[in-house]
């Protein structure tokens, strides 16, 4: 019994020892070494690693991925003096991990530090461009894109070379406008939109008055065609009928003149008419004088 | 080895058991990642039962990698889609004249590479939500709030999900995008009145345009209508007159024919047919002829 517990003995000193001397680095994490509180090394490559057991060195594991930080959005000043809320946030990794450990520690304190950077590289750039660059319609005039590449550029190196930071990506998220400013912009979207509304319905009125006046010009136009077109007919037909009176009268005018005349009386000699006859008319001389003898 | 010693038996069986620990199963939309000692040493195990090393040497992560995820960016999803809901605050944005909107977009996306989506970035999911906020805020900024409210859509949509790709792709986050859906563009609700107001006015100005197309579709052909009427008119009057006219003169010529051979019979005939004729029609008054003597006529007018 005495034996066997010797042995479990020796066997927990052992699996002790194994313990402190191996440790892991997993795919997501960078490791540095220290001896005595002093970094003598950098483990980047994932695995198992072995050190000398605690308390002669120590190991310090740091998330190597991709991290981000979104900080509070903060309102910036443009050129042109317009205030503007603007939410960014940035991508960043460890580079170098002892400078890192050293200089700010942990994610907290690269993340104060980042915080810094980032507002006063967006200050500065923000206030270097007008707001005509950060939002317009006309097209070339929005600049966002290139503003977030200047602002990373301002960023990576002092992260880089102060806190072992390489910051990846920073970008823009949100433009908003101030709140104190947001009962004067639904203003001036309200009167905008009024102004449109008018604008639509005025020209829905010109509109529909040009389409009418033009279908009522159109249609005057043509009628007032084909009342040409008439009368030149009429004065075609009379003329005809005129040359055909003509070429028939001159064979015999006054014969013509004496037809017509009867004609003429047929017409307007109507039973309307009263005709006084002396009884000496020659019209009655028959009646009045008798067979002839 | 004899079946009556049991001494051996026992820790025999904990390590036949610690070995078949390693077993695994990667389900059919997922795909496994082994991993020994923190080192990745597979990172495409297809569907199917698997053998790995026992933990703590191996351990094994299998993401969903068929699976459609979904993002929302500017509102609020389902509880167990998403477990953090974005603010109101992040679907505003500011549109290219200056206007502010609410704008929801929906992401849909899938694993392309397991190991990456696993250890290249913290939190890829949600960078997918950032990262397209911040390429919706780029886009939507240059586009004008009438446009984004009808014609603009697919074009931000396409928009965002291509710079989306570009970046997951640019910081190997190992993600697909496979949809970009705009939910939402909605105008603050304190001012919405206003843009119906527009809409309204839009859509009145198409009314009374189509109207007056309408008058003049009908008012033309009307009028051609007329038109030919009055044309045809006149060649019928003219037509009749002409005919007339061609009348009178056989008339004339088949009379003048006769005439000729006797002019005072034919002359003499035509005379008395026509005292005849007018003297039928007509009211009579035979006065008494007295030379010298005026004759008083009291003139009555016809019955009406």
């Amino acid at each position: 019994m005495k034996k066997y517990s010797a042995r479990l003995v020796i066997a927990a000193i052992l699996l002790l020892l194994v313990v402190s001397i191996l440790y892991q680095v997993s795919e997501t994490q960078v490791a540095v070494l220290t001896q005595f509180g002093r970094p003598i090394g950098v483990v980047l490559s994932p695995g198992l690693h072995a050190k000398l057991p605690y308390p002669f060195q120590q190991v310090h594991k740091l998330d190597s991925r991709l991290l981000t930080f979104d900080p509070q959005a903060e309102e910036f000043l443009t050129l042109d003096k317009k205030n503007l809320i603007v939410d960014a946030f940035l991508l960043w990794q460890v580079k170098d991990p002892l400078k890192f450990l050293v200089s700010v520690g942990n994610r907290q304190g690269a993340e104060a530090r980042l915080a810094d950077l980032l507002y006063s590289a967006i200050g500065s750039e923000l206030g270097k461009v007008p707001f005509s660059a950060l939002i317009s319609d006309i097209p070339g005039e929005m600049r966002l894109p290139e503003i977030c590449a200047v602002i990373e550029e301002n960023c990576r190196k002092p992260a880089l070379e102060n806190f072992g930071i390489e910051v990846r990506r920073a970008l823009i998220k949100r433009l908003a406008y101030p709140q104190q400013n947001r009962v004067a912009v639904f203003e001036r979207m309200k009167a905008e939109r009024g102004r449109i509304a008018r604008q639509y319905r005025s020209e829905g009125e010109e509109e529909a008055q040009k389409i009418r006046s033009g279908a009522d010009l159109e249609a005057a136009l043509i009628l007032a065609q084909a009342n040409r077109q008439a009368i030149a007919i009429q004065g075609e037909g009379e003329a005809k009928a005129a040359d055909i009176y003509r070429s028939a009268i001159q064979k015999d005018a006054e014969f013509y003149r004496f037809l017509r005349s009867l004609d003429a009386y047929k017409a307007f000699l109507d039973d309307r008419t009263t005709v006084v006859l002396p009884n000496d008319s020659e019209l009655l001389e028959v009646l009045r004088q008798g067979p002839p003898k | 080895m004899k079946w009556g010693n049991l001494k051996w038996s026992l820790p025999g069986a904990l390590i036949v058991l610690y070995l078949l620990s390693g077993v695994y199963v990667v389900g059919s939309d997922e795909m496994g990642v082994v991993v020994m000692f923190g080192q990745v040493i597979e990172n495409r195990v297809p569907p199917g039962i698997h053998y790995r090393l026992p933990w703590p040497i191996t351990s094994v992560q299998t993401p969903q990698v068929a699976a459609i995820r979904r993002m929302s960016i500017g509102f609020e999803m389902f509880k167990h889609l998403q477990d953090i809901p974005p603010s109101r605050e992040e679907s505003e944005r500011l549109t290219g004249d200056m206007n502010v909107v609410f704008v929801a977009l929906m992401v849909q996306y899938t694993i392309q590479d397991p190991a990456r989506y696993l250890y290249e970035t913290e939190a890829p999911d949600f960078l997918i939500r950032k990262a397209g906020e911040a390429f919706l805020c780029q886009k939507v900024g240059t586009i004008r709030v009438d446009d984004l409210l009808t014609v603009s859509k697919s074009e931000v949509e396409l928009c965002v999900r291509q710079k989306l790709q570009a970046f997951l792709d640019s910081i190997a986050a190992g993600l697909l995008i496979r949809s970009c859906n705009l939910q939402k563009i909605e105008p603050p609700t304190e001012i919405i009145e206003a843009f119906n107001d527009v809409a309204r006015a839009k859509a009145n100005r198409e009314k009374i345009i189509n109207e007056a197309q309408t008058y003049s579709s009908e008012l033309l052909p009307r009028t051609r209508g007329e038109a030919q009427k009055t044309v045809q008119d006149a060649q019928a009057r003219s037509a009749a007159r002409i005919s007339r006219a061609q009348g009178d003169v056989d008339r004339f010529d088949k009379l003048l024919a006769e005439y000729n051979r006797n002019p005072s019979i034919l002359s003499q005939r035509l005379f008395w047919d026509t005292v005849q004729e007018i003297l039928t029609k007509v009211r009579k008054v035979i006065v008494e002829d007295k030379k010298g003597q005026e004759t008083n006529l009291r003139i009555v007018q016809p019955a009406p």
